[in-house]
């Protein structure tokens, strides 16, 4: 785990217009880190930054101890996975197929899969409790097994990061769990799990570090329950927000509008 | 765990056994689709005097002895129906539906979107204004060569200008490439249109101009399948290159890249192999619509979205389908032809339709 993934003071503009600025992250393996921040704060952007698929207009994403715009595409994808929020399949991939796609990396031009390949993407679809979809034509998965093949194929790559944009925006709460819970079990594993997320009960219960972003600046940085104070959320969410700690003597939030 | 591979190999195999199902059904059919399109016509000639021809023809004339009285048989005028008449217009038709075929799977792949046809991105109503420049000129009547030449030029112009207008700073966003394609080709085939009606005094030129719109493959020549075949035989194999990409592009351009694709280097490999392909079918049979749409549809209900399995079966099916629908198409009310991108459209439509309602039927089980 010598990978090595670090946004050091990057901007990014899009259309002339600054969405991050001079945000700084290191990204800890073994560790799963939530970015929060309001509807355009720049947590998408931070992302697709972070995973090179976005170039910046200064500072610099450093990985493996160079940029990453030097690295290619290839060479990232065998290490850093990315989960993109938008999660349509218009055609009938099987499962199988969908997530033996991540070995697109690792595999040459006409090179046929081998062992290793198969194996990858079986570890993969068990691991995302999948494996009994694949034969499955993916555009008829609900929303939460959709989710869980997406992540699948990322892992199949067999990667040591795994970035994903709002994994759980579009399920329902038991599907959301199960993500979150799988992303969790990641980070245990070694990874290093990055999530866009907006359900700040779901941050405070699975994550380790958060980064908070407002108006494209990272505005807090560090351990859980160092970021999410009361104060702070007020500011950049604009709620005032009402720690309670439960009998099992975790934090919850509760939220009240302010007007 | 080992059943759970055993599994996944059962599903490979199961797709393995369809393609070859596939391949021995239409391969023998492709065979005798070519065999009947010679033989069927105004002059109908039995299988054996085509084969005694293309011995005459192919073999050195040392060998033909073994033909016996076959051989010895052949008029002159047999070999000019079946040399010089019928076979370039089969294996023109062949090619140009192998070219169509292929051009709307790799289409349907780079926009997500299985109702994308080679037409669009302004390539086929360029190579049909090339066409138009070439009739209105009169240049096409002095020889063969200007009329599929300008086609070519024209469907890369387009493609060209089309190109230079959604790319900014290197990057080139599908959407926008959709849009300046469908924006130059209303405006190519107003400019089309705009010759006609300049020239509809002319009898002559309107009524070539009309029929080239409408698609078709009659008088084709030895000439006109050499100037088509290199290039599909070109973008086929460029397309089956680029096909893993292909496939990974459908899942969306982030999660191609994130998955290590060079996306923008890809997509434009892939406008250029689709821009070849239909330039050389458009230039060589006129505006033939539907096979692009329909082919790799029908292609992708049986074998599934792979695109290394998709394009080379596209080619195939794209290729009998042709031949048949020319068939068709001299032979359903002589002495008038009917014109080929009518039949296309008339036999391509139903089939289509029933395709569909079977496979949502299959998909609601």
């Amino acid at each position: 785990m010598s990978s090595g993934l670090q946004a050091c003071g990057i901007s990014v503009e899009r259309g002339g217009r600054r969405i991050l600025q001079e945000a700084s992250l290191d990204i800890a393996h073994g560790k799963f880190t939530a970015i929060i921040g309001p509807n355009g704060s720049g947590k998408s952007t931070l992302l697709k930054a972070l995973a090179g698929l976005w170039p910046v207009s200064a500072g610099e994403v450093m990985f493996c101890g160079k940029p990453i715009r030097t690295h290619s595409r290839r060479e990232i994808a065998k290490t850093i996975a990315f989960v993109p929020q938008d999660t349509r399949i218009d055609f009938a991939f099987t499962v199988a197929e969908i997530a033996g796609m991540g070995r697109y990396p690792h595999r040459g031009r006409f090179a046929p899969e081998t062992a290793a390949d198969r194996a990858a993407t079986e570890a993969a679809l068990v691991r995302c409790d999948v494996a009994h979809l694949k034969a499955r034509d993916a555009n008829t998965l609900s929303g939460g097994e959709r989710q869980r093949v997406l992540i699948a194929r990322s892992l199949a790559a067999q990667p040591d990061i795994v970035l994903l944009d709002e994994p759980t925006a579009s399920l329902d709460i038991e599907h959301a769990l199960d993500i979150l819970t799988l992303c969790r079990e990641l980070a245990h594993d070694g990874h290093a799990v990055v999530v866009a997320m907006h359900d700040l009960n779901a941050v405070a219960r699975f994550a380790d570090f958060v980064a908070l972003l407002d108006e494209g600046r990272i505005v807090g940085v560090g351990p859980v329950a160092d970021v999410l104070q009361p104060a702070a959320l007020e500011r950049v969410f604009g709620v005032r927000a009402e720690a309670v700690t439960d009998a099992a003597g975790s934090t919850h939030f509760l939220f009240h509008s302010l007007k | 765990m080992e059943i759970k591979s055993a599994g996944m190999k059962g599903a490979g195999v199961k797709q393995r056994l369809r393609v070859r199902l596939y391949y021995s059904v239409t391969l023998p059919l492709l065979a005798i689709s070519i065999l009947a399109a010679i033989s069927i016509g105004s002059t109908p000639l039995p299988w054996r005097t085509i084969v005694a021809v293309c011995a005459i023809k192919l073999l050195p004339a040392s060998w033909l002895t073994a033909f016996g009285s076959d051989v010895s048989t052949i008029t002159a005028t047999d070999q000019l129906v079946v040399w010089i008449i019928r076979i370039p217009r089969v294996l023109v038709a062949a090619v140009v539906g192998a070219g169509l075929g292929s051009a709307g799977a790799i289409m349907q792949g780079l926009f997500r979107n299985p109702l994308a046809e080679p037409g669009l991105m302004g390539i086929g109503p360029g190579a049909a204004l090339g066409g138009v420049l070439a009739f209105v000129t009169g240049w096409s009547s002095r020889s063969v060569l200007p009329l599929p030449l300008l086609a070519m030029a024209g469907a890369l112009l387009a493609l060209g200008l089309v190109y230079a207008m959604a790319t900014r700073g290197g990057v080139t966003p599908i959407a926008t490439l959709l849009l300046a394609g469908v924006a130059t080709g209303s405006l190519v085939s107003a400019l089309s249109s705009l010759l006609l009606t300049l020239n509809i005094a002319n009898w002559q030129i309107a009524q070539e101009v009309v029929f080239w719109m409408m698609g078709g493959l009659e008088a084709r020549t030895w000439t006109h399948f050499w100037l088509c075949a290199p290039f599909v035989a070109m973008g086929l194999c460029a397309g089956i290159v680029e096909g893993r990409e292909l496939d990974l592009l459908m899942q969306g351009e982030e999660a191609a890249a994130s998955l290590g694709v060079n996306v923008e280097a890809a997509k434009r490999t892939l406008i250029v192999t689709v821009a070849i392909l239909t330039g050389a079918s458009v230039a060589v049979a006129g505006m033939v619509g539907f096979v692009g749409l329909l082919v790799p549809h029908a292609i992708r209900m049986m074998l599934g979205p792979r695109h290394r399995v998709v394009l080379p079966a596209s080619a195939l099916g794209g290729a009998v389908f042709l031949i048949l629908c020319d068939l068709a198409a001299r032979t359903l009310h002589p002495p008038t032809e009917i014109r080929l991108g009518v039949v296309t459209a008339l036999c391509g439509g139903p089939f289509f339709l029933i395709l569909l309602l079977r496979h949502y039927r299959a998909a609601s089980l």
